[in-house]
């Protein structure tokens, strides 16, 4: 396998991962058999594998799980996944129509290709995807269109079925969603005032508390018994204020900051989503 | 080698490879570099080189060579710190194994 047709077969099986994802992994591979040269490229080919090992090296540490597999051994880094010829052949992302069972986990499997193959990317219940050694070109870029015509169909499907279920539920959901929204807004302005009312409240018995307690220290001289009262209040109350600080404190220093940062991650989770739908 | 050490320190090393060169470097010299000093497969840093991307540790720009585009890759601030506090860790660590094998 040259260096062409190498790539070629990575960009194939990396449709279905994030354009920018996409495009930096086949650049960095592509450079790096360029920087390779004539004389290196073949071995550098022979260890990387194959196209379906390095996709799935790829997708691994797209999916977060790469970093804890590796380890230095006796023959240096490396990570016993990706181990030829048994390394796990990583599901393929953002496709849920892939069914379960369509996939094999590759451990017993002596031949890696004949496995990835089996696992098929349309479906999996339909075995088109058959040894890599029987297929000639024609043959690939015709199944590369095929996969590429289902996808567009499935995906004028479901964008049709939206447009019938919102015509459809339209009126209702507007009817709900006035009642939710009138209620969402109900219970945040409660919320809002709750929290301004412990601050106030607070505030209200520290100052009442100091107030008491002088007052009785003060009476104490003329009428000892109506002096220990209002100290005793005086401590009550004082009691009920560190209550309230202490409640200030959890509101206004955790709660009040989390809300924010959930509220601003959540917007800006949302225009990200839109900037990537629209790339 | 024979002794098994995590991923930590293949990503000690690609940043002291990488930061050695104040203009930067590119993978498959990155790739080279680093198989000077332990046994790793060609195919093994691309994952390594995007997460210390991803974590800031390194940054890249884009080079037009021989009429085509070099990515370089080369050590943010975080990332000489986070190689300082590789660096640190590895001095204590491996003091330590010494002296105790030495001593035996």
């Amino acid at each position: 396998m040259n260096r062409i047709e190498f790539m070629k077969e990575l960009e194939y099986l990396l449709q279905d991962i994030p354009e920018e994802e996409k495009e930096d992994a086949i650049s960095y591979y592509r450079d790096y058999l360029e920087e390779a040269g004539e004389d290196h490229e073949e071995q550098a080919i022979r260890e990387f594998g194959s196209p379906e090992r390095v996709a799935s090296i790829i997708r691994s540490e797209l999916m977060g799980n790469l970093e804890e597999g590796g380890a230095f051994t006796e023959s240096g880094y490396q990570d016993e996944r990706f181990k030829e010829p048994n390394y796990q052949v990583v599901k393929h992302q953002d496709l849920p129509e892939v069914q379960e069972n369509g996939w094999q986990d590759g451990k017993n499997s002596r031949n890696p290709e004949e496995n990835w193959s089996r696992g098929g990317q349309n479906g999996g219940s339909q075995d088109w995807h058959t040894s890599q050694n029987q297929r000639d070109d024609s043959n690939w870029n015709a199944r590369k269109q095929d996969y590429v015509d289902r996808t567009w169909f499935k995906r004028l499907l479901k964008v049709g079925l939206l447009l019938i279920i919102l015509s459809v539920a339209a009126p209702l959901a507007l009817g709900i969603g006035g009642t939710l929204l009138g209620a969402a807004a109900g219970v945040i302005l409660l919320l809002l005032g709750g929290v301004l009312l412990i601050g106030v409240l607070t505030v209200t018995a520290v100052l009442g508390a100091i107030a008491l307690l002088v007052a009785g220290f003060g009476l104490l001289f003329t009428n000892p018994w109506g002096g220990l009262l209002t100290l005793g209040a005086g401590t009550l109350v004082l009691g009920l204020g560190l209550i309230g600080i202490a409640l200030s404190v959890l509101i206004y220093g955790r709660f009040l900051p989390w809300c924010v940062r959930e509220i601003v991650a959540f917007i800006s989770r949302l225009f990200r989503n839109g900037r990537r739908k629209q790339a | 080698m024979v002794f098994n050490t995590g991923a930590a320190l293949l990503d000690a090393i690609v940043l002291a490879v990488v930061s050695r060169e104040q203009q930067g470097t590119y993978g498959y010299k990155i790739t080279q570099d680093v198989r000077d000093v332990i046994d790793i497969s060609e195919s093994t840093l691309y994952p390594v080189l995007r997460r210390l991307l991803k974590e800031d540790c390194l940054e890249t720009y884009d080079l037009a060579i021989d009429g085509r585009n070099r990515r370089y890759y080369r050590i943010t601030e975080s990332g000489r710190a986070q190689l300082n506090l590789y660096r640190g860790e590895w001095h204590g660590y491996s003091q330590k194994i010494s002296r105790i094998l030495e001593e035996a």
